[in-house]
């Protein structure tokens, strides 16, 4: 699990990851300014603020309702596997971008620091 | 007011859920701030998913009124055995289908407490929990709840600032314009109603009774009954309330009756060892949060009387009537799902005292004294209660084993509202309790929402002003003489600079300088010679 505060617009970490992007809707300007790592939906739901990108493995119902009621402002899912039909819906009706990322959480997760650490992303 | 009910069915993962988007919806047509709506509903979703994955099943109602969403979860079993290990943080005992799905972190019960301004939790092995919680959807909603609900009346004040020496948190100023209460201190203990000869004090519970209804309760206080002298039985004082209240009427939310579930409490969970305050009498408890903040790891985790009464009743509107006005400031912020009216001890008195017949009384008292206190320790008034705090927080005392304090001299039977001696009307009280042959079970929720420590006066919201400003009250007491003769109005000198700092008051002088360095007066013996 990591948290960083900056200001980084959502398209330059889809970018450094080669992201698939599932949901668009807000992408381009999505901006965040923390990251919040984990597989326990707990730990989501207390995390969980605005400007977040959630990285997770879980793509399940649990995850449809936290899309749902908690206003996460992305997700990104892990190692490069769609998310189901039903969870691509609830992003679209909440304006949700949904991105999946082609690698693991220890990378997808590394990269992000990386770039979070360089600052490189700030948003004039 | 608007109610949402559901029905939560045993693993059904994907219909848990569903109460928690309908709560949604409300909250944020109703416009509430998105960071409550959030925590809401982690303390929503948290609570509907314990129901799937761990009960047989269960139902949620939530009520959205005025500043405040109230939850209550039920469910048909199979219960907690040890609900202060369910509490701890990490302990579950999830199954792996819920596990795989990110569940069963056993962070799930501590989340909701985290999220929520009340969480209680009550539970049967065998046959369910309930959990109720509150949030409150104004901001900053829940320090509200933190004000004082002593009213005064300045045209009655003859500024004899007797209430100024004996408030125990230095909240009270007599100014020119008559009294007034710093809120942010003021703990009401009802020290000030009790000294002030002209009645100045008093809180703005009703003085009618409420519309009758069908799932009305009354709660009375037990010190009612010690008002007036002995009647026959217990069923002639039952005839003659029931015209006011119909019959059913609770004769217990004053304490007497709760010191043995708190004692109960302290010797199952405590081992019976330690030094421990039985959380009775809220105003203590507000002490402590103000004056004492480090005691309070001593309070037992249990609600107060009324509060866990609530709890226990809460499917009825309730009539109180409470006996200070520290129990009718608890009073106002526990309804939403059912109504509670607080009426006004002194009016509902003299309804009753109207029906009272003389042919009725009889009698001496002639109880055997009550047993449940012989082992907590009793102390009783704030200013006794003070002293043991202070000489408990210096680390003496602290082999007392359980202890209930009370802020009215002889406990509830002593509150200010009430006219006959606190030992007569507890004695005459207990006669009643006698007669039914009432072994009564009063056992306290378990309050899982832990006491914090409340902020007391602050100089200013800006840490740089408030310094300046410290600086200046330095400067100004300097010039004071140093005897906290009260005489301006202010209970010390240091409070009297800080009122001049802060703008509480306009009179700057010290009376004290004025008398005794006026240039006429060292004539004064002359003359007298």
């Amino acid at each position: 699990m990591s948290q960083k505060k900056i200001n980084m617009a959502l398209t330059t970490l889809v970018e450094a990851l080669g992201a698939r992007v599932f949901v668009d809707t807000n992408l381009e300007e999505c901006l965040i300014e923390q990251v919040f790592a984990g597989d326990r939906m707990s730990d989501l739901l207390g995390a969980v603020s605005e400007r977040m990108l959630i990285i997770t493995h879980l793509a399940n119902q649990g995850m449809i309702r936290l899309v749902e009621l908690m206003d996460a402002s992305a997700i990104c899912l892990l190692n490069g596997a769609p998310p189901c039909e039903a969870l691509l819906e609830v992003a679209k009706e909440t304006n949700t971008p949904l991105i999946v990322s082609p690698f693991g959480m220890y990378e997808t997760c590394g990269i992000i620091y990386e770039l979070f650490q360089g600052g490189g992303g700030s948003v004039p | 007011m608007k109610l949402i009910e559901a029905v939560i069915e045993k693993e059904n993962y994907s219909t848990a859920g569903q109460a928690s988007r309908k709560i949604k919806e409300s909250l944020v047509q109703i416009g509430v701030d998105s960071v409550i709506i959030r925590k809401a509903m982690v303390a929503v979703y948290e609570a509907e998913m314990n129901v799937a994955i761990h009960t047989n099943g269960g139902k949620l109602r939530a009520a959205i009124a005025r500043d405040v969403l109230e939850v209550t979860v039920e469910d048909e079993g199979p219960g907690i055995s040890d609900i202060q290990q369910a509490m701890t943080a990490g302990y579950s005992t999830a199954p792996d289908s819920a596990r795989e799905m990110g569940f069963g972190a056993g962070m799930g019960l501590p989340n909701i407490q985290r999220n929520t301004d009340r969480f209680s939790m009550s539970s049967q092995p065998g046959t369910g929990t309930v959990i109720r919680f509150a949030i409150s959807l104004a901001a900053h909603g829940a320090d509200s709840l933190m004000g004082t609900s002593l009213t005064t009346d300045p045209s009655k004040c003859i500024h004899c600032l007797k209430c100024v020496h004996v408030c125990p948190t230095q909240a009270m100023r007599v100014h020119r314009k008559g009294p007034e209460i710093l809120t942010h201190l003021c703990v009401d203990c009802t020290a000030c109603m009790r000294v002030c000869p002209t009645d100045v004090f008093d809180f703005k519970a009703d003085r009618v009774l409420p519309e009758r209804k069908e799932n009305q309760i009354f709660c009375l206080p037990e010190a009612l009954r010690g008002q007036f002298p002995l009647l026959s039985t217990p069923e002639t004082l039952q005839e003659t309330l029931y015209p006011i209240t119909g019959d059913k009427i609770l004769f217990s939310h004053t304490p007497t009756y709760w010191m043995n579930g708190y004692l109960r409490f302290y010797q199952e969970r405590c081992g019976g060892k330690g030094f421990k305050i039985a959380p009775l009498c809220p105003s203590i408890s507000r002490l402590i949060q103000l004056r004492y903040p480090s005691l309070l790891p001593h309070m037992l985790p249990l609600m107060t009387p009324l509060l866990s009464l609530r709890e226990k009743t809460i499917d009825h509107d309730l009539v109180i009537v409470p006996s200070c006005p520290a129990e009718f400031s608890q009073a106002q912020g526990i309804h939403a799902l059912n109504k509670v009216h607080s009426v006004h001890p002194t009016f509902f008195q003299s309804l009753l005292m109207k029906r009272i017949k003389k042919e009725e009384q009889s009698r001496p008292v002639q109880t055997a004294s009550f047993k449940a206190d012989k082992d907590c320790l009793v102390v009783t008034g704030i200013n006794q209660v003070c002293h043991f705090l202070d000489q408990v927080e210096h680390g003496e005392l602290q082999d007392c084993g359980l202890v209930v304090l009370y802020a009215c001299v002889g406990g509830c039977y002593g509150s200010p509202v009430w006219t006959t001696p606190a030992a007569i009307a507890e004695k005459r009280s207990r006669y009643y309790d006698e007669l039914e042959g009432a072994q009564r079970d009063l056992i306290p929720l378990y309050r899982v929402q832990p006491l914090t420590p409340r902020a007391g006066a602050r100089l200013d919201s800006d840490m740089k002003t408030a310094m300046a400003k410290l600086g200046k009250i330095n400067e100004i007491v300097k010039t004071f003489p140093g005897n906290n003769c009260g005489a301006c109005g202010s209970p010390s000198c240091l409070t009297h600079a800080e009122d001049i700092v802060l703008g509480r008051t306009t009179d700057y002088e010290c009376p004290f300088l004025v008398f005794t360095q006026t240039p006429g007066q060292e004539s004064l013996p002359e003359e007298f010679l």
